[in-house]
């Protein structure tokens, strides 16, 4: 662009006959020079860059966020080239009409210093983030421009507030004056949500939370395919960006779309803190950095929302390999930052708390009422009021589920849910006694389950001695994350089971020291979804990884001994498989919950040794899971394959297990297996009696 | 083999999701977009903890393609009741709840009368099925 390199060389003359005239038209206010490398390394300066505590890299990727060439290395340089891009614009402004400065557009500009771009073209270009209609290095980084105002009074005095009509706008809208952390938890039969998810909403000073403000990290996905997600997700290829919309919106995505439970934290941010927050985001806006689902994930960005807001925070340096959604939620709770909680239920969920109360009429006509093909006119309603109100109430809730599910029309719905309302408008309101019908319980409401902060940490780590005939040995098992129906309960979805990369070694003999892999489960989901009068899910489970082909035996001092089973060589009697296993059946709840009982069908592909062959098998699995209390479990269950001819020289494997839990972070557990049916001797299976105990850190 | 890559493949693909569409209009509830994952799709999609919906950033008002409000009524309350139109039906219908709770602040008038009145009046509020924000807040005020 010879125009531009042309404009340039006049300015650099321009700049040397100014320095020489003695103007102070491009220094930098006199009180910065000696500040600077000292304000540079202020928390409250390096929360705003994103620099954790320690580090010398931002955790910003886009350098259009950065007005220094090299300011995702240098807060110091950063922080001179914000104040001088600040001094530069005022100045210009004093003198009328000059165009704002537009930060990094073009390295050579950099290089010369910040000088105003006076091409009409690069400014209209709006290739900057956030350049709709906010330039000015004011408007676009307020949070930073208030705490340098703060931070060096001559700066202060010199600059004119500049117009910024956007944030302006954007600030009036959202009123920050309270900051709530949601939770929306994982739901069943949708693993890619598994983990759960976290998000800030900022309130307004009645603290509505309707009228509150979702500010929320996503990843900017934008295919269809599985695997590319996978891939993209875990290796930093999808950029993520901060969004800001109303927090009504994301409920509904959340409770009636997704069917999700939500905790909501309030946090103890001040106002002053939480317009921070809101200036710091609006930097935010369109700079990117790459999301890594197993670390730089949703969870983790919004650590660094929480430091800008209060610099004396430190909740990013210490990342591990990983960061789970609820393990963030703890350690903001560690940092004092949690003042109450609430819960709201899915809609799902407040179904299956309303069918309870109603009869089996009831939900017959429940049924008719969630169809808006049937006549209302062969409606006969209960004649209880009372009953009628729930019944109404359930109906509401049932209608929209129904709905979500894409079973009729937007027209369709909307004359049944008219004529439903219209029903239930004319019998007052549900006394205190029944069902609540805020849908925001606190915490300290029986009906409220426990949060994820009562749940027990996310890394498991074993020690289990087993016997079994004359052999004894230990199982080391490690696993990183996170958690399964023998875990302690509390702070957790029901029914769902999520394990990635677990581990599980076996010792054995005072003399031998032998060791040996037994498991490298890579990803195990068991989706235990109840069933209920209304609703009827699907449970289903999948799990890759190596195991070994007789899962309950121990190390083979005895095997030699045992014939080799027909299918394999004989010297490999217990060979570790990979292998691939999905299921599908039905879950049912008991006993007010605390029973489980579930069957399924499983398919398995597998190797048959290391990579010699695959082979299929088709098989079940049954079994019963009891919750008491919330300190102990106790289950049994019995599983077996059919169809291959492997399988059917093997026995079946049945077991009973019992979990105690002193305390959230450690378990107690004992486990019998047996194997029955078809050949119960054969191959190194036997009856095997296990101990151990389970840390959570 | 192929069968039973066949069948396990098939017993993959189970569950669909329907998620709510972005509030595109004002009235009663959302044209709902099919979301058709399979299982398969859902374990590996895991690793983007499953973001569908849409990014925004700085709404202002005005944007969500409403009838103009009403002179008397502030450009929040408008956006209030156009983004929670099903839920304030409800609670009016209910009389109480968060969305007419919020409603009545808005509106500086007494939470128990204001929803008291407004759950009497319902049918005069909610007129049709294709009533908007404006229609229903212009009703609200008449009632009051």
């Amino acid at each position: 662009m010879p125009a531009l390199i042309s404009t340039s060389r006049i300015k650099s003359t321009i700049l040397v006959c100014l320095l020489a005239c003695g103007c102070n038209s491009w220094a930098t206010p006199p009180s910065l020079a000696s500040s600077a490398a000292r304000l540079a390394t202020d928390p409250a300066w390096r929360a705003l860059l994103h620099f954790p505590k320690g580090q010398a890299l931002s955790l910003i990727d886009d350098s259009r966020f950065f007005l220094a060439p090299n300011g995702q290395s240098d807060p110091q340089a950063e922080l001179q080239a914000t104040v001088q891009a600040l001094y530069q614009e005022n100045q210009n402004q004093a003198q009328a009409n000059a165009a704002p400065v537009v930060p990094k557009q073009d390295a050579q500009l950099e290089k010369n210093g910040t000088e105003a771009d006076t091409e009409p073209s690069a400014s209209a270009n709006n290739t900057n983030i956030g350049s709709e209609n906010d330039k000015f290095v004011q408007c676009r980084y307020p949070a930073r421009t208030a705490w340098l105002k703060e931070k060096i009074p001559d700066l202060a005095a010199e600059l004119h507030s500049l117009p910024c009509p956007r944030w302006s706008a954007l600030l009036q809208q959202v009123q920050p004056h309270s900051a709530t952390l949601v939770f929306p938890d994982g739901y069943l039969n949708s693993p890619a949500s598994m983990f759960g998810h976290t998000l800030l909403r900022i309130d307004p000073p009645q603290e509505h939370a309707l009228r509150g403000y979702a500010v929320n990290y996503a990843a900017q996905t934008a295919e269809e395919n599985g695997l590319a997600y996978a891939f993209n997700g875990i290796f930093g290829l999808y950029k993520g960006l901060f969004s800001i919309l109303p927090y009504s919106e994301k409920l509904k995505e959340y409770q009636f779309g997704e069917q999700r439970d939500m905790w909501e934290f309030r946090l103890n941010l001040s106002p002053a803190e939480n317009l921070r927050l809101l200036q710091h985001v609006w930097e935010l806006e369109g700079a990117y950095s790459y999301y890594y689902f197993f670390d730089k994930n949703c969870s983790y960005r919004l650590l660094s929302l929480l430091e800008a807001a209060r610099p004396s925070l430190d909740l990013t340096s210490a990342k591990g390999l990983w960061v789970i959604p609820s393990d963030t939620i703890r350690q903001v709770q560690e940092a004092g930052l949690l003042l109450h909680t609430s819960y709201r239920p899915s809609q799902a969920q407040k179904l299956r708390g309303l069918e309870k109360q109603l009869s089996p009429e009831d939900l017959t006509l429940l049924a008719r009422l969630g169809d808006p093909a049937q006549d209302p006119a062969n409606f006969r309603w209960p004649s209880d009021t009372r009953q009628k109100r729930l019944l109404l109430d359930a109906s509401l809730e049932y209608l929209q589920y129904q709905h979500s599910k894409q079973n009729f029309s937007l027209e369709a719905y909307r004359q049944r849910y008219l004529y439903l309302l219209n029903e239930r408008s004319r019998l007052g309101k549900l006394a205190a006694s029944q069902t609540p019908t805020n849908p925001a319980l606190a915490q300290t409401d029986p009906a409220a389950p426990q949060d994820p902060t009562a749940g027990h940490n996310t890394t498991r780590i074993g020690i289990t001695g087993v016997s079994q005939g004359s052999d004894s040995g230990y199982l080391l098992q490690l696993r990183p994350a996170y958690h399964d129906m023998r875990d302690r309960q509390a702070g957790y979805l029901q029914g769902a089971g999520i394990e990635f990369v677990s581990a599980t070694m076996l010792m054995q003999g005072q003399s031998s020291k032998k060791i040996q892999l037994q498991e490298l489960n890579l990803v195990s989901i068991d989706s235990m979804a109840r069933q209920s009068a209304l609703l009827k899910p699907w449970s289903w489970n999948v799990q890759f990884g190596w195991a070994r082909l007789h899962p309950a035996s121990m190390l083979d001092s005895t095997n030699a001994e045992e014939t080799a089973s027909p299918q394999l060589p004989k010297t490999e009697t217990n060979p570790l498989q990979f292998r691939v296993i999905g299921g599908i059946g039905k879950a049912y709840g008991w006993l007010d919950d605390s029973l489980l009982t579930y069957a399924d069908l499983r398919a398995k592909i597998a190797t048959r040794s290391q990579w010699n062959g695959l082979y299929a098998d088709l098989g079940w699995r049954l079994g019963m899971q009891h919750y008491p209390s919330p300190s102990w479990s106790w289950g049994l269950q019995a599983s077996g394959w059919e169809t291959s001819t492997l399988a059917q020289s093997m026995p079946r494997q049945a077991e009973f297990h019992l979990g105690y839990y002193p305390s959230k972070d450690i378990a107690l557990h004992f486990k019998q297996e047996q194997p029955w049916g078809r050949n119960p001797g054969a191959g190194p299976s036997r009856p095997r009696t296990s101990l151990g105990i389970h840390l959570f850190r | 083999m192929k069968k039973i890559l066949a069948l396990t493949f098939t017993l993959a693909t189970l569950a669909t999701s329907a998620i709510a569409g972005p509030n595109t209009g004002c009235g009663l509830g959302n044209e709902v977009i099919k979301n058709q994952n399979t299982v398969l799709m859902q374990v590996l999609a895991v690793t983007t903890n499953g973001t569908f919906g849409n990014q925004t950033f700085g709404i202002s008002f005005g944007t969500l393609g409403c009838a103009k409000p009403a002179s008397w009524v502030g450009a929040e309350t408008q956006q209030f009741v156009a983004l929670n139109m099903e839920g304030l039906a409800a609670d009016i219908a209910k009389g109480q709840g968060e969305a007419v709770d919020t409603l009545a602040d808005l509106m500086k008038q007494d939470r128990a009368t204001f929803a008291s009145k407004l759950q009497s009046n319902f049918d005069k509020i909610y007129t049709s099925t294709s009533v908007d924000a404006s229609a229903v807040l212009s009703n609200i005020k008449a009632v009051l």
